[in-house]
Parts: C-alpha cells; structure tokens; sequence
C-alpha cells in the first residue's frame, strides 16, 4: 500500500467543485509536482492534504492512517509557503524551532535539530536575526529550514519559488531538488512552471479544472502525453497542434481510421525547414527567433495554422519568405476529436 | 469544532453588547407607556402613547431635533474643511513638524466638561474673556457668544474638540498617498486645485466616510458641552434631542417621558445608522 | 521659489497650530495666576506665578480622589475591554462567516444608541444593583460604551495579519491558544496597544455617565470639573487649576504614547 493516498477527495466553494475526485497514490520517498494553469485547483489539493481547507469529499490516507478530517496540527506535514509566512517576531532560529517548541521537544535536541539544518542550508550566520533583516532567497531557506527540522512524514511546497528573480529561481531549484536526493523525504510541490516541474519531478501530476489530466514520470509526458492539453502544456515552446485536415492525403499514410476532426502534433524540434517540394506543407515564414545556439522559426500555412520550427543551426530564411516544411514522420502524436491521443510518436520507443 | 471555538469567543462581547442593548430598550418601551413621575408616587397606569405626545408636542422638541442636525452637520463640515487643509499644510516635512503635530492634536484630550469651562469663561466671556478682549483690541463690541449665539459657541467648542480627530485621519492616509501618481500629474501640467480634485480627493474618500461615521457616532450625544454652558439656553437655542431627554427625565422627574424621548432619540439614532451603515461596508470591504 | 514657499508653509503652520493650542495654553498659564490676574483687563502674560490654586482645589473637593476614581475606573475598563473584545475580533478575523460583517455592523450600531436614550433604565438597574456612585459601576459602563469600537479596531487589526503565517502555525502544531499567545499576541501587540490607549483617553474623558451615575464617592474629575460650573462667581484660576490637574495626566500621556496613539485615534481604520 501506498504511503499517502487520495481516494475520490471532493472539494466545494460555495456550489462550485473546485476538485472533482482526485485519485493518486503517492510512495515514499517520492518527488511529486502538481503542475497546471492558474486556477486548475493544484494549490486547493495541496492545502486539502495540508488540512488547511476542509475535505468535502473522499479519503485521505498516510502512512495507513485516515487522515481525512484530522486537524493539520495533527497531520505531521511540513509546509513550505510561496510568501515563506515566517514569524517576522521570531528570529530564525525561533523560526525554525517553533514546532519542536510546541511539541515539547527537549531543548538540547532542539538546538542540535536547528544547528544542523542552518547547517545544511548555509544559515548558520543569520540564526539570531529576524526575517526583516534577511534577503530573499534566505528567507526562502529559512522556511524550508522550517519544514527539515520536523522531520515531517510529508513536505509540501506551495509555489515556493516564485517570489524570487530569475538567477535565484534556478540556483534554489538545484538545492531544493539536491535536498530532496539527500533527505530522501516524501515532497508534493505545486508549481505553474513547468520547467520546475520537469526538472525535479519523480512523477508529475498535471492539473486542469480540479480533476488529474495525466500522472507520469517528465518524460513520458513529454513522450506520451494522454491528450492535446498535456501535450501543449508540457515543452517549451508548445507541441504544433495542427487539424488533420491541413495534411490532405498524406495523413492517411499516419493512422487508420483517421480520427475526424482530429489533430496531428509535432514538436518543434521535429519540423525543419527545406526546399519548397521536399517537405508536406507550404507556409509563410512570420519572424525569426535567433538564440544563438538555436532559431525558431514561426510559420503559417495557407490555412492561418502557425507552426514553430526549432533548429540548431543558424537559420538562414527571412520573414516574408515561402518554405516548405518537413515533419519527422516519427514524431507525430495522432489526436481525436476530444483531444484523446489515438497514438503517440513511434520514435519514442527507438 | 471550529466553529464551536469561534462561537465560543464570541460569545462575551456578543452576549454583553445584546444585554446593555435589549434590557434598557425593553425597560425604556415599558416605561413609556406608563405614568411615571418620580415626585408624583403612586400607582403606575397604563397610559398608552401619551407620553410620546407629551414628548413630541413639547415645545422644544422640534428645536431640540433641529440642533441636533445642525450641530452634528457643522462640526463635521467644519472639521472637514479644516481638517482637510491642516493635514495638506502640515504634510511634508518642515521645520518643528513634530512639535505642531503634538500641538494640533491636543485638544482631543480635553475633556468635554474642561472644554465647556474653559471656552465658557476664559474664551467667552463677554468682559474678561480672550475673545472679548481681542475684539475690544480692534474697536469692536465684544459679543456676548453664549446669550447671543448659544448654538454657534457650542459648534465651535465642539469643533475645536473634533477638528485634531479629523486632521489625524488625514494625516495618516495622506501618507499612504502613492508619491509617483503625484509626480506624474505635475509632469502632466497639473496645477494644485487640480491635483487636490483629482488625486487627494479620492484617495482622502475613505477617510472622509471615517471621520463622519466617528463623528456621527459620537456627536449625536453631546452632553457635557450644553449642560456646563448654556444649559440647553437661552430657551431652547442650545438644547439638543439628549440635552431635552435629560431636562424631561433628571429635571423634571417624569420618567415616561423621558424614556419615550430615550425611544425617540434610539429612532434617530437609527435613521443615521441607516446612512451610516452604507458608509462602514463600504469601508469595511476595501 | 521653493525656499519661500516652504517659510510660508511653515509660518502658517506654526500660526496655525499655536491658535489651536492656544485654549489649553491659556488656561495652563491661568492656573499659575491669582485669582486677579485671571481676570485682568488686559490679559496679562507675563506674572509671577502661584501654585496656591492647586492648594485650594486639593483642599477644597480632594483632587487626589477623583483622580484615583479616573486613574481606577479607565484603567480597570480598558483591560477588561481587551480581556472581552480581542477574543471576539480574533474570532472574526480568523473564523469570518458570512455573518461576521452583519456582526461587526450591528456593534457599532449598538455603540450609536445615545446615551440620553437608556440613562433612565440603566440608572433604575444601577439602583437595584447598588451601582450607582461606585467604581464598579462606572467601570462597566465605561467597558460597554467603548466594547464596540475595541472590537472594530482589533478586528481591522488581526485582519492584517497574513493568514499564511497562522497557517503555518497550525502546520507546525500549534493549538488555537498557541496561535494566540504565540503568533497573534506578538503581531498584534501594536494594535492592542493603540486600541488600548485610544480607550483609555476615551474613558478618562468621558462625562455622560460619570455625570448622572456617580457623584462624591466614585465621581471622576469629569464630575470635579462639572462642580466647578456653579454661577457662584468667577474663580478662574481655581477652575483653571482644578482643569489643569483634569486634564494634564491624559495630555502629558497622550503626549509620549503619540505615535501608538495616532495610530489609535484614527480607530484603526485608515492605514
């Protein structure tokens, strides 16, 4: 049996189902991000597990324990917030200690317990000030140091990192992710990055509307995403999604039947630009994107469809000019009409 | 649970506040409705509404309910205005900022009776008074402020009371003013009047819906500032709707008068919780 | 440009503020003068002064007690105020319903009500009760009239306090008295304090009740100073005196609490 586990969990504001039955057993020791849009329910789940918000619906099980409607204070989770919510009145070792304070803990242990976790997150130095007189990203450490110290049965990770600039997102990501390899402790992260997600996920749960779109580890995803909202919420920039339609006959080679009002994705990656003739479809080059390493170029098909192609070489070709453009036959994800995959990327499995 | 323990903590200051409110109204209602005069003993009858008409064919009444609005719109249009002007001219930093802040904000500590002697006798009088002496300083004759204007001194104690209120309120919010919104209307060619109107004057809106509601509050029961002066005179040109109540039931002994003018003066008191209520949810939803 | 404008502004300002305190001034200096001088045509401001006023009103009416009764009755109010009112803003704060609001709204309408309006039902309740002319009793009605503006204040109050950092409370264990003693109490100390003083002055002021419930056993220096309103001539600088001690506890306080009282006067509702 799994170590923490959502059965069917229901949640209602007002009349609105805010979840609408989430099923997901999570293992111990597993890293697992929520990831979805703005208002997919991703931080509701995760204060439903924190016990911040009451379940309406379901069960919720830890470590074979129905946890349900305990009270968070009784939940054993340690939770990490996006605006950090330290105690401005306490210094950080105060901060940090507060929990084993309440639950009576011995103070020697106490201290030990914090020296050792300012240890790890370098903040050995600032244990005697307040948060006011701390930067960002120490504050951030500071509430994760909050959270090591009670060595929770859970973490849990709101959304920790958007409060900071683009440099310290990066550096922390690491030391979250490095964190996780060493403590070994059970996470659920909410972000709606999905670079975050990728990059530190054992599984990635992908959110949309309250309800669980796909489960799977980044790069499966990425390979075998289940629908077009998967497919196009994970990589940057977005899987080409283009109707059938636009393929003439040549879809028919792909799959049969072929879905009616269906979809053909394809990575950027998997498009390159060629001669006119060499390729399945004609379009008009929109603008040019250089990176330096890479180019994207945004094209569109006589149809209105735009199609981005990333290349790794310089490209040559301008706006304004006619290319032709190649799908990798073998990288095409096959769609239905409800955005269902019919079958995903051979390419994959080589 | 939870909502067990917020019941729980509730329940002191709800409870009190629902006693000190329902047991005087439910005693004022009964007392209304019966002969009660304290220097008259005998049996309490029934009288139905006939201390309501003794109330409100006094003929002080309708004078009463008209200072009460007069005295309650001018204090807060005067407190207002100045007040508005005092926190604009003491806003940005000068020399002795600190030292006028505390000087402005003294008379609120003042204690009504103080108030009432000290501008009765000190500042009024018509012979030895401040007042009095300035006028005689420049050829004028002096006036006798509590015979002769008995309401506008009591407007003007009260003000001066209320105005450092005002003014506080407007200092505070002033500072919140967001500086760079004010910037940017000098660089758009606004002159004073227009940056007052368009940007203090929105951004002092709730303050405003403050100050009235405070002052509404408080000023609907002046007391002390009648009673120690004027004594509701001469006739009834200084008596308010409480100062007539207090005259009924204290002076005259008539206690089911005085409790159908308590019932009255709670109606009123209504009526403005009516407009005032609009205000506060306004404010208290930001 | 800018140089003169500032000297202008501060010269009106200075003029501006002197005029207003000029009352307090003047009655500060009568207090020092006798009783002839008070009355001297013209005012004179430059005399000798006397503390014998003060002698006087002490031995006239004992000062001291009154002051006692004021020092007694707003202190014990305003804790018991706090000791009734913060559990109740907590409660609303942190536990809103869609009833908090209607709440909030009808306690400060009850706080509307004129006083004039219930004196009689509560003077007859004060007589069975033996309350009248008593600390106790003034105490409570002190308490009752200021309970909900108390509520109000703290309610907008704790409302700033991010509920992130309760949250983070309870997930750290905290029970409901944890959270308060350790999280709510020390952030919201300085609205405790503000609300506190606010209503200490409001007490110490206050000349409705005192006036018609209490008189020489638990009269405030309210009901002192009303005495001193008697036509029986003009005794100036005794009044001035006698006003002075009224009201120089709460100014000289009001004075050194400036900055938490500030914040208080303005009821915390303008941030």
């Amino acid at each position: 049996m799994s170590f923490l586990q959502l059965k069917n969990i229901e949640k209602f504001f007002g009349d609105h189902r805010a979840i609408k039955g989430v099923d997901l057993s999570i293992e111990k020791g597993e890293f697992i991000v929520f990831v979805g849009p703005s208002g997919c329910g991703k931080s509701t789940l995760l204060r439903l597990i924190a016990g911040l918000e009451t379940i309406d619906g379901g069960n919720l099980l830890l470590d074979g324990k129905d946890i349900t409607h305990a009270p968070s204070s009784k939940r054993d989770l340690a939770m990490v917030f996006q605006s950090y919510a330290l105690y401005p009145h306490m210094t950080v070792a105060e901060n940090m200690s507060f929990a084993l304070k309440l639950a009576g803990e011995d103070k020697k242990v106490i201290k030990e317990k914090v020296e050792h976790a300012a240890e790890i997150l370098n903040l050995t130095r600032y244990l005697e000030r307040t948060p006011k007189a701390l930067s960002g990203g120490q504050r951030q450490r500071v509430a994760i140091g909050r959270a090591i110290v009670r060595a929770p049965k859970v973490f849990l990770f709101d959304e920790p990192l958007s409060n900071l600039d683009a440099a310290l997102r990066v550096q922390t990501r690491v030391e979250i992710a490095k964190l996780h390899r060493e403590l070994g402790a059970t996470t659920i992260y909410v972000t709606h990055d999905q670079v975050e997600a990728m990059t530190m996920a054992d599984r990635v749960v992908v959110l949309r509307d309250g309800a669980i779109e796909q489960v799977g580890r980044p790069l499966e995803l990425y390979d075998r995403p289940q629908n077009r909202f998967v497919a196009q919420f994970i990589g940057m920039p977005q899987m080409n999604m283009l109707p059938i339609g636009e393929f003439g006959s040549y879809a028919e080679s792909l799959v049969r039947p072929l879905p009616v009002g269906g979809h053909i994705g394809v990575r950027p990656e998997h498009v390159t630009i060629t001669n006119a003739g060499e390729g399945q479809l004609l379009a008009t080059v929109d603008f040019v994107e250089s990176l330096g390493a890479e180019s994207l170029v945004y094209a569109t098909t006589p149809h209105g469809v735009q199609v981005v192609s990333k290349q790794s070489v310089r490209s040559s070709v301008r706006a304004g000019d006619t290319v032709s453009l190649k799908f990798e036959q073998d990288w095409l994800h096959v769609f239905d009409a409800d955005g269902q995959v019919v079958s995903n990327a051979k390419g994959v499995a080589k | 649970m939870k909502k067990f323990t917020a019941r729980f903590l509730l329940t002191p200051a709800v409870g009190s506040l629902f006693l000190w409110m329902i047991v005087p109204l439910v005693m004022s209602i009964y007392f209304s409705l019966i002969r009660y005069n304290l220097m008259s003993p005998g049996e309490h009858e029934y009288i139905g509404l006939m201390n309501y008409e003794f109330f409100v064919t006094d003929p002080a009444f309708w004078p009463a309910v008209l200072n009460t609005f007069l005295l309650i719109g001018s204090v807060i249009v005067i407190t207002l205005v100045f007040g508005m002007a005092l926190a604009l001219l003491v806003n940005d930093k000068f020399p002795g900022q600190s030292i006028v802040r505390v000087l402005l904000i003294s008379p609120f500590f003042v204690m009504p009776a103080v108030n009432a002697l000290l501008w009765k006798h000190m500042m009024m009088n018509p012979i030895y008074g401040v007042l009095a002496q300035v006028w005689r300083f420049f050829g004028a004759q002096p006036v006798n402020w509590l015979e002769s204007y008995p309401l506008l001194s009591v407007i003007i104690m009260v003000s001066w009371q209320w105005l450092p209120f005002a003014c506080l309120i407007f200092i505070t919010s002033l500072q919140s003013m967001d500086r760079e919104q004010l910037e940017a209307a000098r660089m758009d060619g606004a002159n004073y009047v227009q940056q007052f109107r368009y940007l203090y004057l929105p951004h002092l809106s709730r303050s405003v819906a403050v100050v009235v509601m405070i002052e509404m509050i408080f000023l609907l029961s002046v007391f002390a500032e009648i009673f120690t002066t004027t004594g509701g005179g001469p006739g009834f040109a200084s008596t308010n709707v409480a100062f007539l109540i207090f005259v009924q039931g204290l002076m005259n002994f008539d206690v089911g008068v005085a409790s159908a003018g308590g019932l009255f003066a709670v109606l009123l008191a209504n009526i403005a919780s009516v407009f005032l209520i609009r205000i506060i949810g306004k404010s208290l939803e930001k | 440009m800018d140089k003169t404008l500032l000297w202008v502004r501060t010269g009106a300002a200075w003029l501006v503020a002197l005029l207003i305190f000029f009352p307090i001034l003047w009655l500060g200096m009568t207090a020092f003068k006798t009783e002839l001088q008070a009355i001297s045509v013209p005012p004179k401001f430059f005399f000798t002064p006397t503390l014998e006023n003060f002698i006087e009103v002490q031995s006239r009416s004992d000062y001291l007690l009154y002051a006692k009764n004021s020092l007694i009755t707003s202190v014990a109010s305003t804790l018991l105020g706090l000791l009734i009112a913060a559990p109740a803003a907590y409660s609303m704060a942190f536990f809103q319903t869609r009833r908090t609001k209607d709440l909030l709204v009808w306690m400060l309408s009850t706080k509307m009500m004129p006083a004039v309006g219930v004196l009689i039902p509560v003077y007859v309740v004060y007589q069975q009760f033996q309350l009248l002319d008593t600390r106790l009793g003034l105490t409570i009605i002190f308490t009752m009239s200021n309970l909900p503006i108390m509520v109000w204040m703290l309610y907008s109050y704790f409302k700033d306090i991010p509920r992130e950092i309760l949250e983070a409370a309870r997930m750290d264990g905290a029970t409901l008295y944890d959270e308060f003693r350790h999280v709510i109490l020390p952030l919201g100390i300085g609205g405790l304090a503000s609300t506190a003083l606010l209503c200490l002055v409001l007490s110490w002021n206050e000349s409705f009740w005192s006036l018609n419930l209490s008189s020489a056993k638990a009269g405030t220096l309210a009901t002192l100073i009303a005495s001193y309103s008697s036509p029986e001539g003009l005794f100036w600088a005794k009044l001035s005196a006698a006003s002075l001690m009224a009201i120089a506890p709460i100014i000289v306080f009001g004075w050194f609490c400036q900055k938490q009282l500030v914040q208080g006067l303005t009821f915390g509702a303008v941030k």
